[in-house]
């Protein structure tokens, strides 16, 4: 490690810094703009000047960028140098003169990176009497706010939106001091990473859009560590709220899942918290009219007088759900027992689901970080939409792609943005996709061989394999795993394989099932011979999970009690008897389990309406009062969190992901608020009530590490504060919980480029089981009917989850359903392009209709209707499925 | 200044008969009891009292919720939420002071960026209930510009509103073409 | 008029006369302090304010008459009572009147001290019963400093009846009518007002009632009725000790052109004034320098003014 002199103190910085990253890294004020740990350095902004001296003899020295200089042995730098602090004090002068009075009226103020820097470099006053320039904004989307005016000319909304995320449609125009930064012409950002342009903006250009409807400063937000419900791949959030409702939701840094970046759906799908439509009193919707008359202790005394009925004569079972938390669902199977208990997962997914956690749990492969998959060279994508599955996913390939110069290669139904920097791009049909597979994996055994991409994969020094769950089709995840099977073999090393999956936690969900309770089909079946007569659903619309809604609507109608939990009104609680309203993420605690097998805990942020609680507590009350009490003794989220670690060892740890209840720093509990929270005194408020975990919602100080619950500290105030909370730049935070790894074959934290086989592994865990015999439907392929085209949806960024969509913004950039058809079979139907239709959808076993526009697309196979996945219109699609298609009537 | 530690031992008689002199001698003086309400002191024009949200000179609200008085705010008794209407210009949704517990510090009318919360001399604000000394914002908003007669937020910030466009600020120059090529 | 009936007759009127003057003398107290500071005082209810003290009272009597739950019930009762009757009851054998007092008592003087003396009672057993710390600590005060100064007191007294020669009131007014003790007997008159001053616990001698360290002493506990009597008991006795003084060194109702009683109101007043005048002036005393005073200045001076008047009553009876 070198050793280098700054301000003629010896510091040890690691290999390979520069003067900047070695002051931050020993915590030294040197202000920076253009500089991002994530980006690095192009020594634009001059603000890093140091004086840096050739020899210890050197006593005149020359002003240098600290990012731009080598942070080598024996490098002699000061940053508390006259000539250097003035230079510095005259770069924020000179940005000063065109920068607006805007200050209070920004959304940036009091987070602002460019008011830190004015402070840390003392310029306090004005001298310029001159006139400002001004600049016309653009309309940007309903995402993100532009306020050209306020622009330093740093460079790094471009950096990040082009070079760093493969955005297209943000730039930088005009010549010389008119320098622009935005759209060829307005209208929505198109990269799904938009929102990052907040953060990474070290002032008020970009500012969020939601956020600016309901305005509040970094100060006064109630935060606490969230995760990110939205998606699988659990990105770590840090969700701001303030007098009851959900402000935003920023980036929380995690050196080993999302970095520095949230996806648009992440960052903006909160608004669904704040919505009208949610449930928040105990209702019986089936009763006519009557709904509010009806008091809450009613309802829940009815709901519990049925299910102590039927738990005694076992006519009772429980739906939990993959967008619940680990807690809520082990509480639901508690109440059922296991072999009543049904995770609530459409059962394609869940056959998917759990072959791939089978066999990753068996050691088959290594599961990679979003951290670790950009260091992959060769990345085969197999029937997965990355883009609109899992949109950090997708970011991590093209970091992948722009930094080690990967190779991507996709077969899939569709390319999404992946598809703009990919080598090769495929399309096909999900069985057509699972043969490509197939042939590759058949490629990689015969040595090579002729296929290009098996070629690739075999030359490889990293390679991945990554599918996803949205055709809901086995054989694509079989294929998937024979590739990764010859790979081991070919190799002798763990490959690596990914899977996207549709919710928070799935994983976690199936992981907790195990494979023992019921699946959907078997739960409908048994309420039709009426094998169930009370139902408990937690946080689940069973329409979303089941093709044929007429005969759920009618088995769920024949129930003697539906008690619902959810936080929505959706299509189940709407048929439920009794539905009691549950908390959000941010408004309870839990443990989720992401794509990657990674457990992570989520912390309560605000305190939710009156009557609503979380699903856990709901359950454990249920349990409660029906008389087994012993069963469900629990009187904090860690009590049920332990209770699961006792029973599931594949969760052992979970409760160390947390500070433990009681947990204080300085002798006080962590504060969810930081001390100049305003407003205390505002109104004659009465005593809030106790807090259960270590976060309370006044008083306490920051913690320093473990959770920051807003990085902060003198003088840092904005989001750049977080290099001040790590061990060194871009590292892990100090004191970091970065969550604990299921399936970590290589044991935790850093994992390098695959390594060789453990022998105690046997390959034959990789092979199915004869309980999920794997079935594709789209691999049986009808008679000639010429009307009939394979059904199958595309995930949606914006529109295909269930929660993300109900919030205005997003709804707002979600496309109208379509139905996607290949031009042909468009001309066959006889509809055209751009119009909207009634279609008719007749499948073998039940049909439906749809409202939709149609949209000709030359690169669909000619057999394949594609319509959005989990929309309001087409949350029926469970799996491909051939379906004769009728266009009844045209819309005017 | 020579200080005294040895007195003669009269000194504690003639001190007490003097102190009774002088306290005699001060029932023939003019008592400053001022007769309130008949009555009033006389209040300086900076005297800090009640608190009042004023309006520009075009009478348009001048607070822009920036939430700086609220957190410079010793005793945490301001509480408001932005919010902006369709043009964009930034206003209080709703704004709240309590005055139970405010302690007139002013510190509220120093950190305003815009003016538009200032402290008047009216202190007669009793009430019979607590509650009634929350003031909102239609208790809080006066009609006229308070002290600082010409000041106008939105003439010196770059930000657009109804109204004013870019580049009509006070020191502005015009919105930049950026499809300029001139050196 | 049959004897009794001019008993109670002059037991009526004197009982009207001092309870309707105790309660104007709060005002005129509260009136005289505010002019001594530059104020007005209570000028609102009545014609110069002079009605407030009806108010206060009327307040004062309507409030809930409450016993504290951790207090001794019968004592708390009975203390405030006993101030008022032994105050009361020391104002029978004062003379305003020419003819002399209500009950015309040899051991007038001695009926005088003793009922101070009981007085001490009402403080110590309301400090007590009140079971709470200021109260207690406001009684022990009291009690030390009254048994303090009742010595000095009483001294300054005996001089007065050794020149003399009677514990009766009247005879000491009637042997004034030449010249009033206090030219003869002036430190026992110096002596007399100070130790009167403490009896009466007002400033600056208020250490059992001291406000800004124990509440309000022995009477903190005490509400409505029962806060009243004490109330009235304080000003009866500033009225009873300026009557005694009066009585004994201003010759009582003596004086040239106007009624006995007249004068006696008058002197009584200019020693009302005086005590209201110590209080605007004179801060309130050290504890320590409280006791000092009392035993190593008054008691000697007392003391050696009994001794030298003695002598030279001797030394006049010998010669005569």
């Amino acid at each position: 490690m070198p050793t280098i002199l700054i301000d003629g103190n010896p510091y040890e910085v690691a290999e390979g810094r520069n003067v900047l990253q070695a002051a931050l890294d020993h915590k030294l004020d040197l202000p920076y703009f253009c500089w991002h740990p994530a980006m690095g350095s192009v020594g634009a902004c001059r603000l890093c000047a140091v004086k840096h001296y050739r020899d210890e003899n050197d006593e005149h020295g020359r002003l240098a960028m600290g990012c731009m200089t080598p942070a080598t042995e024996g490098t002699r730098v000061a940053i508390d140098e006259p000539e250097a602090a003035q230079f510095r004090r005259s770069v924020i002068e000179w940005l000063m003169i065109n920068h607006p009075h805007d200050c209070p009226v920004c959304d940036e103020g009091g987070e602002c990176h460019l008011q830190d820097m004015t402070v840390m470099t003392g310029h306090a006053h004005r001298r310029y009497r001159g006139r400002k320039r001004t600049y016309r904004n653009q309309y940007l989307g309903p995402l993100i706010h532009h306020e050209m005016n306020r622009c330093i000319q740093c460079y790094r909304c471009v950096r990040f939106y082009v070079d760093h995320s493969g955005g297209h449609d943000l730039g930088v125009f005009a010549s010389r001091d008119r320098v622009y930064f935005g759209r060829v012409e307005e209208g929505a950002l198109e990269s799904p990473f938009s929102g990052n342009l907040v953060e990474v903006c070290p002032t008020g250009v970009f500012t969020d859009k939601t956020y600016r409807r309901h305005y509040a400063r970094k100060w006064d937000l109630q935060s606490a560590p969230s995760i990110c419900g939205h998606c699988g791949l659990g990105c770590n959030t840090l969700v701001g709220a303030r007098y009851g409702s959900v402000r935003r939701v920023a980036n929380r840094y995690n050196s080993e899942v999302n970095g520095y970046w949230l996806c648009d759906r992440g960052r903006f799908g909160y608004e669904h918290v704040n919505a009208d439509d949610r449930l928040l009193k105990p209702q019986t919707p089936r009763r006519d009219g009557d709904e509010l008359s009806v008091s809450a202790g009613r309802v829940w005394d009815e709901a519990i007088a049925a299910i102590r009925v039927t738990a005694a004569t076992g006519k009772l079972a429980a739906v939990g759900s993959p967008r619940a938390s680990l807690e809520s669902n082990f509480a639901l199977l508690t109440l059922v027992g296991a072999e009543r208990f049904c995770t609530g997962i459409a059962e394609p997914e869940r056959r998917l689901v759990g072959r791939f956690a089978h066999a990753a749990r068996a050691g088959a492969f290594h599961v990679p970080t979003l951290q670790e998959i950009e260091g992959c060279d060769v990345i085969l994508v197999l029937g997965a939409d990355l883009t609109h599955e899992a949109p950090l996913l997708d970011l991590a390939l093209f970091r992948a792609h722009a930094a080690a110069g990967a190779a991507i290669h996709l077969v899939g139904l569709r390319a999404g943005r992946v598809g703009e920097f990919a080598a090769s791009f495929e399309s096909g049909d999900p069985g057509s996709i699972a043969t490509r597979g197939r042939a590759v994996a058949a490629g990689l055994r015969a040595d090579g061989g002729e296929d290009p991409v098996a070629a690739v994969l075999a030359a490889a020094h990293c390679p991945l394999v990554i599918t996803g769950t949205q055709h809901r089709d086995a054989e694509v995840l079989e294929a998937s795993l024979a590739i990764v099977e010859a790979l081991r073999a070919r190799n002798g090393t763990h490959p690596w394989f990914a899977m996207s999956v549709s919710e928070a936690n799935t994983l976690g969900v199936e992981l907790l099932d195990d494979r023992r309770g019921m699946s959907l089909a078997s739960v409908i079946d048994a309420i039709e011979v009426g094998d169930i007569s009370v139902l408990v659903v937690a946080e689940n619309d069973l329409f979303e999970r089941c093709e044929d809604h007429r005969r759920l609507a009618d088995a769920l109608q024949r129930l003697d009690a539906l008690v619902v939990l959810d936080h929505m009104v959706t299509a189940t609680s709407s048929l439920a008897t009794h539905a009691f309203p549950a908390a959000t993420i941010p408004e309870s605690s839990g443990t989720l389990v992401n794509s990657e097998g990674r457990i992570q805990r989520f912390c309560q942020v605000l305190r939710p309406a009156e009557d609503v609680v979380p699903s856990w507590s709901a359950t454990r009350d249920i349990i409660a009062a029906i008389g087994r009490a012993e069963d469900a003794d629990w009187q904090h989220l860690e009590d049920v969190t332990a209770a699961i670690e006792a029973s599931h060892p594949a969760f052992d740890g979970a409760t160390k992901l947390a500070p433990a209840l009681g947990f204080q720093l300085e002798h006080q509990p962590i504060s969810r608020v930081g001390h100049r929270y305003s407003g205390r005194n505002a109104t004659i408020r009465p005593d809030a009530p106790d807090e259960p975990d270590a976060l309370t919602e006044v008083g306490g100080l920051g913690p320093d590490g473990a959770l920051p619950v807003a990085p902060r500290t003198p003088g840092w105030n904005s989001n750049e504060a977080i290099n001040r909370f790590r061990i060194e730049v871009d590292g892990p935070l100090r004191g970091d919980n970065p969550g604990l790894r299921i399936f970590a074959t290589n044991g935790n934290g850093a994992h390098p480029a695959p390594s060789p086989l453990d022998p105690g592994r046997s390959p034959a865990a990789a092979t199915p089981s004869a309980l999920d015999t794997p079935r594709s439907t789209a691999a049986a392929t009808p008679s000639g009917d010429d009307d009939t085209v394979l059904v199958c949806a595309a995930a949606e960024i914006f529109g295909s989850e269930s929660m993300s969509r109900r919030g205005p913004a997003l709804a707002e950039l979600a496309p109208d359903t379509y139905l996607r058809l290949h031009p042909k079979r468009a001309e066959r139907l006889g509809v055209v392009e751009g119009r909207a239709y009634r279609l008719r959808l007749i499948g073998e076993t039940f049909e439906t209709s749809l409202e939709a526009v149609v949209k000709v697309d030359d690169e669909l196979p000619d057999n394949v209707a594609v319509i959005p996945a989990g929309y309001a219109e087409t949350r029926w699609w469970q799996q491909p499925t051939w379906m004769r298609l009728e266009s009844v009537e045209v819309e005017p | 200044m020579k200080v005294r530690t040895h007195y003669p031992p009269w000194a504690a008689v003639t001190g007490l008969l003097r102190a009774m002199w002088i306290i005699f001698k001060y029932q023939f003086r003019r008592p400053v009891t001022i007769q309130y309400p008949e009555q009033r002191a006389p209040v300086a024009p900076r005297n800090r009292g009640r608190i009042v949200l004023t309006r520009d000179p075009d009478g348009e609200e001048r607070c822009v919720g920036c939430y700086l008085c609220a957190v410079v705010c010793p005793v945490d008794c301001i509480a408001l939420q932005a919010t902006e209407d369709e043009h964009g210009r930034r206003y209080p949704e709703w704004f709240q002071i309590n005055f139970s517990r405010c302690i007139y510090c002013g510190f509220c009318e120093e950190a305003c960026p815009t003016y538009a919360i200032q402290l008047t001399p009216d202190y007669e604000m009793g009430e019979h209930q607590r509650s009634h000394l929350i003031y909102h914002k239609d208790d809080l908003l006066i009609d006229g510009p308070g002290k600082r007669h010409q000041y106008n937020f939105y003439r010196h910030a770059g930000v657009e509103i109804g109204g004013k466009d870019k580049g009509e600020a006070i020191a502005e120059e015009p919105a930049v073409d950026i499809r300029d090529l001139l050196p | 008029m049959s004897a009794h009936a001019e008993l109670l007759t002059r037991m009526a009127v004197t009982l009207v006369v001092l309870l309707v003057a105790a309660p104007m003398l709060v005002w005129v107290e509260r009136r005289l302090l505010a002019r001594f500071q530059l104020r007005l005082g209570p000028n609102r209810v009545g014609p110069f304010g002079i009605l407030q003290t009806v108010a206060d009272a009327l307040k004062l009597l309507t409030k809930e008459d409450w016993v504290p739950p951790f207090a001794d019930p019968v004592p708390y009762v009975v203390a405030p009572m006993i101030l008022g009757i032994t105050v009361l009851g020391a104002f029978a054998v004062v003379p305003f009147t020419a003819s002399g007092a209500i009950v015309d008592l040899d051991v007038g003087l001695l009926f005088f001290l003793a009922m101070s003396s009981v007085g001490v009672y009402s403080v110590m057993l309301a400090g007590v019963a009140s079971n709470s710390k200021y109260a207690m600590l406001g009684a022990v005060r009291a009690a030390a400093q009254m048994i303090s100064y009742e010595l000095a007191m009483g001294l300054s007294l005996a001089s007065i009846v050794l020149i003399a020669g009677s514990f009766n009131l009247h005879d000491i007014v009637v042997a004034q009518q030449g010249l009033p003790y206090v030219v003869i007997q002036p430190f026992a008159f110096v002596v007399f007002v100070i130790a009167g001053l403490a009896e009466l616990k007002r400033a600056p001698f208020d250490l059992p009632e001291a406000e800004n360290e124990i509440v309000a002493g022995f009477h903190t506990e005490y509400s409505s009725m029962k806060f009243a009597l004490f109330f009235l008991g304080e000003y009866l006795g500033m009225i009873l000790i300026g009557a005694i003084a009066t009585t004994v060194f201003l010759g009582g109702g003596n004086g040239p052109f106007l009624p006995a009683p007249v004068w006696f109101a008058i002197k009584v007043g200019l020693f009302i004034y005086l005590f209201i005048w110590a209080r605007a002036t004179l801060p309130r005393f050290r504890y320590d320098h409280l006791m000092a005073f009392g035993w190593k200045v008054l008691l000697p001076v007392a003391l050696l003014n009994l001794m030298v008047t003695g002598a030279l009553v001797v030394a006049r009876t010998a010669g005569s």
